[in-house]
């Protein structure tokens, strides 16, 4: 049901995937941050991960620790974390209840800053950012699902949808289409104008997903984006990520918990007590638009 | 963005709405206080404006004893007298008047149809409504011959023709003042109420007359020469005026035999400082009606404040949300302080409409004139929207240092 809709939009991804920087119209508003990271994707990559070589490397962490003081005591919530996300990747990050993974998320969000190491996006130190500066990063570039949604209660889906094009800069009528076409991705297409507090997890769950999804950023980053979803709306999900990516280039990261959803990435990092403690690329993950994968 | 952060705004206000409309009102009350205080300190002051500049400009009147400061002349010490030997003199020695007039007042028992009652009467000159500024109503004043006469005519101002006279046509009926028959031969204009009293409450008659047919036995000092209540001097123009006062000061201090160590035993008192000395007095009124007003205002104020903090820690996650999805710090800001003063703006326009409506009725209900400035109503808007702005950059400036994943985690 998604991928037709999706289908409509597959030339427009593709003519601007083979554009260069300087002819990219960025996609969002590109008030500042330039949409660069998509413009790079080289069309080779797109559908394998084979020519790693040339693709070029989106987020860098280099020996990333957060601790948090409790008292006396001291929390490493991450210890020396290194990894490489590349434009146009599709990644899991697994691991146990605890291990850090929302922590690492909200790192590599711009929503929260590492104890010590270095975090680069797209080649840019993060720390030497602003606050007005990370503040256009989190609008434009990158779309966050938190595993606890954050909408606006009492608010239309569409409105909560709407939020990051305020901040873009986006006109109300070019902002309320857009954020009706994110919601029909995701599904929603009827409860454009359900208050958030009105919906069942699992729709509120899709709704955090389509305000990631509406300003067209270069990076998803999802905290447990199918937490709340049975295993076909699940895979639905799935199978937009997966179209995103392929058509789109958009470089998604999220977490799971379920192998299944793990086996739709093209690469699945594992962690455990902040530390990084598996990598694995995929060469031949399962197509979550086929719609049978799940079936038992 | 600014619209958006607006509609934004309205959205939220709406969303608690009660809470909103308490807040607002904190503000509108306020702002309504001010309004109606202002409008009725204004009122008095053109009341008062009005009543001396009625009365006549340019005018300097002379009375007996020394005023003790103040508007209205306080009491009068001294016992000494003005006469009509002194009116003569001072008419006689001063220049730059262009008219004058003179009276002697004294309470009177005045009958008709067997109907007794006390008033007012009012030996006066010829000349006094000229002076005055005083209109007819009816009939006509009496002349300088009726003055030579010692003529019993009197004229009647309107609250004694309704009081005595309810459904009766009052030009020349008989009247008893003190026993003394006299004539009605006319009925003054309505003047309506003063600050000193019922100004329609009194009776007219020849100054002579009155000195020698009816309060002959208060008339005279102890010297036998003729008292007066007042005397009245038109000036030329206002340069005049204080030229006439001096003079009149000399003329009367050498008639009265003052030593030069001692004080004057008479009062010159001009129109002009009449209503500066009530416009002062007014004008102080006015401030400080405006300033307990502003008390409220204010008290609304810190109540805005008090509800945009509590949004402020109630909205944490959605300021943090909002700060995750993108919005600058500055837009946090300019969100709640547009909050802030949205809601005390609109307080105070619905207190404008509040205060306005006070005073129309004040001015319907107590009959007394109230003016409604526009300086008045703009200054009550400003402020109130500069009291969110003030009251509402704390909360603002709170919200919008919120760091966004403390925000989204606060609970
Ligand atoms: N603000 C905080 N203050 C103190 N400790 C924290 C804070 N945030 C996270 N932690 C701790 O850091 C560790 C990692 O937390 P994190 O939320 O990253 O786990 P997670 O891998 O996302 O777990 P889950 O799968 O349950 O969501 C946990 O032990 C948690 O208690
Ligand atoms: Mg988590």
């Amino acid at each position: 049901m998604f991928g037709n809709l999706l289908k409509s939009k597959k030339p427009q991804a593709i003519e601007t995937n083979g554009l260069s920087d300087d002819d990219m119209e960025p996609h969002v508003n590109g008030n500042g941050v330039s949409n660069g990271l998509a413009s790079n994707a080289s069309r080779f990559t797109m559908n394998n991960g084979v020519s790693e070589l040339i693709r070029k490397p989106v987020i860098e962490t280099k020996g990333i620790t957060k601790t948090y003081k409790m008292g006396d005591e001291v929390l490493n919530a991450l210890s020396g974390v290194d990894i490489t996300i590349y434009q146009g990747d599709l990644v899991a990050i697994m691991g146990p209840s605890g291990s850090g993974k929302s922590t690492l998320m909200n790192i590599v969000g711009c929503l929260d800053k590492p104890t010590s190491g270095t975090y680069k996006l797209d080649g840019v130190d993060v720390e030497k950012m602003n606050d007005d500066q990370l503040a256009g990063i989190r609008n434009q570039k990158i779309g966050f699902v938190f595993q606890s949604f954050n909408l606006l209660r009492r608010t239309p889906s569409i409105e909560n949808v709407a939020q990051p094009l305020i901040y873009a800069n986006v006109g109300g009528r070019e902002r309320s289409k857009r954020s009706r076409e994110a919601l029909e991705m995701v599904g929603l297409g009827k409860r454009l104008h359900h208050h958030a507090n009105e919906l069942s997890g699992g729709q509120q769950q899709r709704v955090a997903i389509a305000r990631a999804l509406v300003t067209d950023p270069a990076i998803i980053l999802a905290d447990e984006p199918t937490g709340n979803l049975d295993s076909k709306t699940g895979a639905e999900i799935m199978c937009l990520f997966q179209t995103l990516n392929a058509q789109r280039g958009m470089t998604i990261i999220f977490v799971t918990h379920d192998p299944r959803i793990a086996s739709h990435c093209k690469r699945v990092i594992r962690i455990a007590d902040g530390r990084i403690i598996g990598d694995d690329a995929t060469v031949d993950f399962l197509d979550a638009c086929r719609g049978d994968t799940f079936r038992e | 963005m600014l619209f958006e952060l607006l509609k934004l705004a309205i959205r939220t206000l709406r969303a608690n709405g009660a809470r909103s409309v308490l807040t607002m009102l904190g503000i509108t009350i306020g702002v309504g206080a001010v309004i109606t205080l202002l409008a009725v300190g204004t009122g008095v002051q053109k009341y008062i404006n009005d009543q001396f500049s009625s009365a006549g400009t340019n005018l300097v009147a002379v009375q007996a004893g020394r005023a003790q400061g103040g508007p209205g002349g306080g009491g009068f010490g001294a016992q000494a007298a003005i006469t009509l030997d002194d009116y003569r003199a001072i008419v006689a020695g001063v220049t730059g008047v262009t008219d004058h007039a003179a009276d002697f007042s004294r309470a009177a028992t005045f009958v008709y149809n067997a109907k007794n009652s006390e008033v007012n009467v009012q030996g006066v000159t010829a000349s006094y409504l000229t002076v005055r500024n005083i209109a007819m109503g009816e009939g006509r004043f009496f002349e300088e011959s009726d003055e030579q006469a010692r003529a019993r005519v009197v004229v009647l101002g309107p609250t004694v023709v309704n009081d005595l006279f309810p459904d009766e046509e009052p030009i020349d009926k008989m009247v008893r003042l003190n026993g003394v028959p006299f004539k009605v031969i006319g009925v003054l204009a309505p003047r309506g109420k003063s600050l000193f009293g019922d100004q329609d409450a009194t009776a007219m008659i020849p100054l002579a007359t009155a000195h020698e047919r009816v309060f002959a036995t208060q008339a005279r000092t102890p010297n036998g020469d003729l008292r007066l209540n007042t005397i009245m001097l038109q000036t030329v123009d206002e340069k005049a005026r204080l030229a006439v006062k001096q003079n009149i000061s000399d003329i009367l201090r050498v008639r009265h035999r003052l030593p030069d160590d001692e004080e004057n035993d008479f009062t010159v008192l001009t129109s002009a400082e009449l209503i500066d000395a009530f416009g002062a007095v007014t004008g102080v009124l006015t401030a400080f009606l405006g300033a307990i007003a502003s008390i409220s205002l204010l008290v609304g104020g810190i109540g805005i404040m008090n509800i945009m903090l509590v949004s402020v820690t109630e909205r944490t996650r959605e300021i943090g949300l909002r700060k995750a999805i993108g919005a600058r710090s500055r837009l946090v800001l300019m969100q709640f302080l547009i909050e802030a003063m949205f809601l005390s703006l609109l307080g105070g326009i619905i207190g404008v409409i509040i205060g306005v409506a006070g005073a129309k009725a004040i001015e319907y209900f107590a009959s007394f004139t109230t003016v409604v400035q526009l300086p008045a109503v703009l200054l009550a808007v400003g402020f109130s929207l500069l009291v969110g702005l003030f009251f509402g950059i704390y909360p603002a400036r709170r919200a919008s240092q919120l760091n966004p994943i403390d925000a989204l985690r606060y609970e």
